[in-house]
């Protein structure tokens, strides 16, 4: 209740790196990582303390020859001057000098879990933003078609394209092939695990690449269970681009593939029909609500604060947001947002 | 009106599954608040930009952030021309005549304030960047001293306390920068209002050596200077307008709405509010505003059974909204916003801020 105004958090005073490593071994032309003094003396805090030294795209890093060039930087060939590409923390490796970017696009790779958004419907494939550099494509021949596999795309499939996908429906998908000129990622939906997505809810973290963010697992789909909340299993994708898609876990995708012996290409077209295109959501309790809601703020919380988000930490930080609700409502019985207590409980539980 | 220009449009399942839970009571919002009238916090400083009378930079948890800078400028005061018409309707209206001429002089005029918006990749003449300037702009410039008040509460607005006598004036510029991830999509107006009200919380205007008819020469010593709204805060005392954007999905009202949550409203009210001149009341409201739902131009939901009837809803399928409130959430929204405290609320929260910084700075100038 109410509205809190606070004051900004004051960054804590940048440590200038005496001592660092290849400090050591610079000389005075390097002057222009260490001038801290013309920033301004108060501001908002990053994701996360700035104790690691931040560079931008073209300052120098060092001169020094003895220094190699990693990710992240460039040397010209007539000097030994290595300069900073990317804006991110400077990162060193014995002798090698990389750059590790406070945040990156999702670069696509051949069998990665994605999530993604129709932004455009084409004349035989849609377009689709999956936080790439470039639009994603989802050809109408890589989609399971109503009446089976084997049936041939015809000029009628393509004129009702927005009866499968529209603008803004929300998919999953596999990469299923990486452009080799510009690395425009191919999708397909072909199998049950993919297609459209309904009953829940959509977020975006940051993909892999920068700090926090969705990390490439073992498991990128998962269910939770919130039966001690009184509400039923929460079903996960976090797609590898960074976004994620909570819904209610519908038990008859499973059932299906188990009695028919598991999808395979001989009973695909039984199993299709038009029921997977629409986008009606089913009834869903208040209990798988408000658990979605609250996975969706662990999941935020966690990338505010640089973690990786997979299915070990979700789950720990559930498990800890819970825990930590149960005993503030023992205390004070309103425990109306997450406290900044919480948050700690939260980021501490799934590190840990 | 013009509509929110949304810069990733929803999927119409995600969409019918925030609608049913907004809708639900109490409403299940997204982000786990749990009630429709909590508040996001805020991070806000002040007086963080050298040159200007006052200013302030807010930034709310969702990376949105604004910079809001206040200059105050000495002007001639040009003669009003249509006098004649003036006198006319003020006679008709049948006050005292010595009364009538005091207020006169002491009268502003809503052209000395001007409020420019600038976001980054818009056009200037851009009209959702247009509307805004002026929602912002408008309780601004209200005569709050319009009715007469009884001697000892008698307060004046903004304009009339620009008033320095009766050739001379200050102008007020208010510039106003919104730092936006996406743009207007997220409509960014209580964060802009709450910003422009801390900055001329923050503002001061300079000592004037002159008196009486004199041309103002102000003194050069900044710590002689005023507040232009004074700090010591009552109840009644004069504060800049706030404005409060208020969501109305089904019969429930909800404030401080996200993007998602603005995406799926049944209407959106902005209300501008103003601490009352009354001691009775806490705030009066000083303007109420329709702005359009962005859930009018999204794709409606394909339904798993062929047969979609016409003008028959089922249930958990989107269905564009095509906007108007009933008569009685409308009143549900003033209610909350005026009786129920949350105008009090988002007031004292505001004044609980300057007095923490008041506190500080104190401190600070101890030590």
């Amino acid at each position: 209740m109410g509205l809190a105004v606070l004051p900004p958090d004051f960054e804590e005073e940048v440590v200038h790196p005496v001592s660092r490593k290849y400090d050591d071994y610079q000389d005075d032309s390097d002057t222009s990582m260490d001038d801290a003094n013309g920033r301004p003396s108060k501001r908002f805090r990053l994701s996360q303390p700035a104790a690691s030294q931040i560079v931008l795209p073209g300052e120098t890093i060092t001169d020094d020859t003895q220094w190699m060039r990693g990710h992240g930087t460039y040397m010209t060939d007539s000097s030994t001057t290595i300069i900073a590409t990317l804006a991110g923390i400077l990162k060193t490796t014995n002798k090698l000098l990389s750059v590790a970017p406070l945040r990156a696009r999702y670069t696509p790779e051949i069998g990665d879990l994605v999530v993604g958004r129709i932004v455009e419907v084409q004349k035989n494939r849609w377009k689709v933003d999956v936080a790439a550099p470039l639009l994603a494509q989802l050809p109408l021949s890589s989609i399971n078609l109503p009446g089976g596999v084997l049936r041939r795309r015809t000029t009628a499939d393509e004129l009702q394209m927005r009866n499968y996908f529209q603008e803004g429906d929300l998919v999953v998908a596999e990469v299923q092939q990486v452009g080799s000129s510009d690395n425009t990622a191919s999708l397909h939906t072909r199998s049950l695990k993919y297609g459209k997505l309904r009953n829940g809810t959509f977020l975006a973290v940051s993909g892999t690449g920068g700090g926090g963010g969705v990390v490439r697992s073992r498991r990128q789909v998962f269910t939770i269970n919130s039966g001690a909340q009184s509400g039923g299993d929460v079903d996960v994708i976090l797609g590898v681009n960074g976004y994620i898609w909570l819904s209610k876990h519908v038990q008859q995708a499973d059932d299906q593939g188990r009695m028919s012996g598991g999808v395979s290409i001989s009973n695909l077209d039984d199993v299709v029909s038009t029921a997977i295109y629409s986008s009606q959501n089913d009834d869903i309790g208040e209990g798988t609500r408000r658990e979605i809601a609250r996975i969706s703020e662990c999941i935020k919380i966690l990338a505010e604060d640089g973690v990786r988000v997979d299915e070990d930490t979700v789950i720990k930080a559930y498990e800890a947001a819970v825990d930590a609700e149960m005993s503030v409502a023992d205390q004070a019985g309103t425990g109306t947002r997450v406290s900044e207590e919480v948050r700690r409980r939260i980021v501490d539980a799934a590190i840990h | 009106m013009p509509s929110l220009a949304s810069s990733s449009p929803f999927s119409p399942a995600e969409l019918a599954y925030l609608h049913t839970s907004l809708s639900s009571v109490p409403p299940l919002r997204p982000d786990a608040r749990s009630l429709g009238t909590d508040f996001r916090p805020l991070r806000a400083e002040t007086g963080v930009l050298p040159a200007v009378n006052g200013s302030a930079h807010v930034g709310f948890s969702d990376g949105r952030e604004a910079i809001v800078g206040v200059k105050l400028e000495v002007e001639k005061t040009v003669e009003r021309k249509n006098t004649g018409l003036k006198y006319h309707v003020d006679s008709a209206m049948d006050i005292d005549m010595d009364e009538d001429e005091r207020r006169k002089q002491a009268m502003g005029k809503q052209e000395w304030v001007t409020l420019t918006l600038t976001v980054p990749g818009l056009r200037d003449d851009d009209p959702n960047l247009a509307f805004l300037e002026e929602m912002l702009r408008e309780p601004l410039a209200v005569p709050l001293s319009t009715a007469p008040q009884s001697d000892n509460s008698y307060t004046m607005s903004l304009q009339d306390s620009l008033v320095i006598n009766s050739r001379w004036h200050w102008h007020v510029y208010v510039d106003v920068l919104l730092i936006s991830p996406n743009g207007l999509a997220s409509y960014p107006l209580p964060l802009l209002s709450m910003a422009a009200h801390l900055a001329l919380r923050d503002t001061r205007i300079p000592k004037l050596k002159s008196e009486g008819e004199e041309d103002p020469v102000a003194d050069d010593d900044w710590m002689a200077s005023t507040y232009l709204y004074p700090r010591k805060v009552v109840t009644t005392s004069p504060r800049p307008p706030v404005i409060l954007l208020v969501l109305v999905v089904g019969e429930n009202v909800i404030f401080d709405p996200s993007r998602e949550e603005l995406a799926v409203a049944d209407g959106i009210v902005a209300v501008s509010i103003a601490s009352s001149t009354d001691d009775d009341k806490d705030c009066k409201v000083l303007a109420v505003r329709m702005v359009d739902s962005p859930a009018r131009d999204t794709m409606k939901g394909i339904p798993q059974s062929e047969e979609p009837q016409k003008g028959v809803d089922v249930p958990g399928v989107w269905r564009p909204r095509v906007g108007g409130v009933k008569r009685s959430v409308l009143k549900a929204v003033i209610k909350s916003v005026v009786v129920d405290g949350v105008a009090r609320d988002v007031m004292s929260g505001l004044d609980g801020f300057l007095n923490l910084e008041d506190g500080a700075d104190a401190g600070a100038n101890a030590v």
